[in-house]
């Protein structure tokens, strides 16, 4: 099973890794045409960025496409093999390339992992993870991951007006306030994809969305409710403006 | 042995099962029939724990490993294999889950298949008989076998069916087949059972059901009789009947002629129908 | 090589398979095809032969033993028991149960006694007697 999904695993990095091309061709490009004057290491590093976020995204969001596209579940659900084991014989290898493809990233560039645009990697892959069920069209899941990744940045500006009085800058990021914002978010995503998981069985996918239209969904839509709220006085200024 | 416990199933609002009971001894082979839509596949799913059901059990008194799968083999209508690995990479796939040394190629030595190819490139019939391999190396003791076997070919048919009477004969397999609707396999099932409305509408030994099932060929209706169908000809009809009693033809009109499996389950489906 | 019974299964017979092969089995040890002490085959070949249940097989054997054809000998298989003495006695329930089947057949077909036995005479004279050669 592991040798599988390590396969499947590359085979996401190979296509993502595509995007690398992308260096030579910025390079080229700025060179003769833009003159940003972009070194060869910023084109190296954004371009590394990209992919590593692409990858995030793209390795959680196919962790079942090889039993979607195969219809291959119901031979994975005959399989004497719990649940949680699945689900980690899924994620570990994708979170392992996904290190790896950070490596560079961290020892060349001075890459802060547990910095935002770091947890932000890491919240892109969960994320992209726990919509893998419930969405199925790439373009709404990659639109998904950018909702919910605003909604955690919302999050972190309001926790820090309330609670921190604005005295926290975006660059000197308090770990506690990274942690609750997600937590916001990932949580009732996370619950709602665990439990999906932990019944899943053959029936239409469709029948087995429950727990996202009794936990996630209603979570998401008090925290936007709650957002708006907060938000109001800008919102009476936008509309008299 | 499989003991099937008050068994509820839904799929969203359609129920295919409320309250269902079954149970089937171990060593016993067993032929699920009903017509399309009825919930056989649906229940060797269930029995496969490939869906869950909603309420109710089912158990396997004699598997003491604590993943029953371990010991089931279930093949599927659907053909359900990872279809891009290689015929060897999809054999090292199984042997790492079932954690077992040896595969048993005695089936697939029979065809074409190459390790090699990849899956999605086989035939369907040589898919069933790939995903059969698969099952029987992990020496199942319960065998569950959906509607695929009309995709093989005679030969290999043949083959299978001399492998499955090597492993009844080896040991105690329990088998659920599920519609198997061609004559070769007719002596190997000890028992029929008949779906209707998520209950068994008949459970028959093999040998119980051959004397209660006839066809009688008559100018008039039989009386006292319940008839499953009936073929009307220009100055007579047959009329296939169930439950028939040896002492019910003192009276009887026409002639009674005994039937095989394969027209006593047609009569049964067309019975449903009726 | 074991001795075989020329065994044909009656799909659409109400008969039970396992009656089927039994009687067959039964005819093969009176008639003096299969003499005693010869080997039966074993479970797995007679189930492979005639594609069919090894549970039946086991069930055949089992009542054949039971009713003193054969004798099994554990790890070895099963053999036939019958001796010659013995033939006499159980060749005659053997064709007092196929008479049994028969008639029952010919009755439910509407024939009285007296046809039948006259069919049998007419068919023992047309199809037997020329072959015996008298």
């Amino acid at each position: 099973m592991l040798n599988k999904e390590i396969n499947d695993a590359l085979k996401r990095l190979m296509e993502c890794a595509l995007i690398l091309l992308g260096i030579p061709v910025a390079f080229i490009l700025d060179n003769i045409i833009f003159k940003f004057g972009w070194s060869l290491s910023d084109t190296m590093e954004t371009t590394l960025i990209i992919t590593a976020f692409a990858y995030a995204f793209y390795a959680g969001f196919t962790v079942f496409l090889s039993e979607k596209k195969d219809n291959a579940f119901e031979y994975l659900l005959s399989l004497p093999l719990p649940k949680v084991k699945i689900l980690f014989l899924k994620v570990i290898p994708r979170l392992i390339i996904l290190f790896i493809l950070i490596l560079p990233l961290i020892l060349i560039w001075k890459f802060n992992p547990f910095s935002i645009s770091g947890m932000f990697l890491i919240f892109t892959f969960f994320i992209s993870l726990f919509l893998s069920f419930a969405v199925d069209s790439i373009l709404l899941g990659l639109i998904g991951v950018v909702l919910l990744h605003s909604l955690i940045s919302f999050h972190m500006k309001i926790l820090n007006f309330l609670f921190w009085k604005n005295q926290v800058s975006t660059h000197g990021v308090n770990p506690l306030l990274i942690i609750i914002s997600s937590f916001l978010v990932l949580f009732p995503l996370g619950l709602a994809f665990w439990l999906v998981i932990r019944q899943f069985d053959l029936k239409p996918i469709k029948l087995q969305l429950k727990p996202y239209y009794y936990i996630a969904i209603p979570a998401i839509i008090i925290e936007l409710i709650f957002l708006v709220w907060f938000y109001r006085p800008y919102l009476n200024w936008f509309q008299n403006g | 042995m499989i003991e099937i416990n008050n068994l509820s199933f839904n799929y969203g609002r359609l129920k295919v099962f409320d309250g269902f009971n079954l149970q089937i001894p171990k060593g016993q082979v067993c032929l699920i029939t009903g017509i399309n839509g009825v919930g056989k596949s649906t229940l060797l799913r269930l029995v496969a724990r490939v869906l869950n059901p909603l309420s109710g059990e089912i158990r396997f008194p004699q598997i003491t490993s604590p993943d029953p799968r371990s010991k089931i083999g279930f093949i599927s209508d659907t053909l359900s294999l990872y279809q891009n690995l290689k015929v060897s990479q999809a054999i090292d796939f199984h042997k790492s889950v079932y954690k077992i040394q040896k595969f048993d190629d005695s089936l697939i030595s029979h065809t074409k298949i190459k390790k090699n190819q990849r899956i999605k490139e086989l035939s369907n019939g040589q898919k069933t008989i790939f995903h059969l391999s698969l099952i029987l190396s992990a020496q199942p003791d319960i065998f569950l076998i959906d509607e695929v076997i009309h995709s093989i070919d005679a030969y290999l048919r043949k083959v299978f069916l001399e492998k499955l009477i090597d492993l009844l004969t080896e040991k105690k397999l329990t088998v659920i087949m599920v519609n198997l609707n061609f004559y070769d396999i007719e002596n190997m099932i000890d028992r029929v059972i008949l779906l209707k409305d998520g209950k068994t509408a008949v459970d028959e030994k093999i040998d119980d059901l051959k004397t209660k099932v006839k066809k009688i060929t008559s100018s008039t209706q039989p009386k006292n009789i319940p008839i499953l169908t009936e073929i009307h000809y220009s100055d007579h009809a047959d009329y296939y009947v169930y439950p028939y009693e040896t002492n019910d033809n003192d009276d009887m009109e026409g002639e009674i002629i005994d039937l095989d499996l394969t027209e006593i389950i047609t009569a049964f489906i067309g019975g449903e129908y009726a | 090589m074991n001795p075989l019974p020329n065994i044909i299964i009656n799909p659409k017979s109400a008969v039970p398979v396992y009656e089927q092969i039994k009687s067959s089995i039964r005819f093969a040890i009176l008639s003096g095809k299969l003499k005693k002490d010869d080997k039966l085959m074993s479970l797995r070949d007679l189930s492979l032969k005639l594609k069919i249940n090894p549970n039946t097989t086991l069930k055949v054997y089992y009542q054949l033993e039971v009713e003193g054809y054969v004798y099994s000998r554990p790890g070895s298989g099963y053999y036939v028991k019958t001796s010659s003495k013995g033939i006499l006695n159980k060749r005659q329930i053997a064709i007092e149960k196929l008479t049994e089947d028969y008639l029952s057949k010919a009755v439910q077909l509407g024939n009285s006694l007296d046809d039948i036995i006259k069919v049998i005479k007419q068919t023992h004279e047309e199809k037997f007697k020329l072959k015996g050669g008298e």
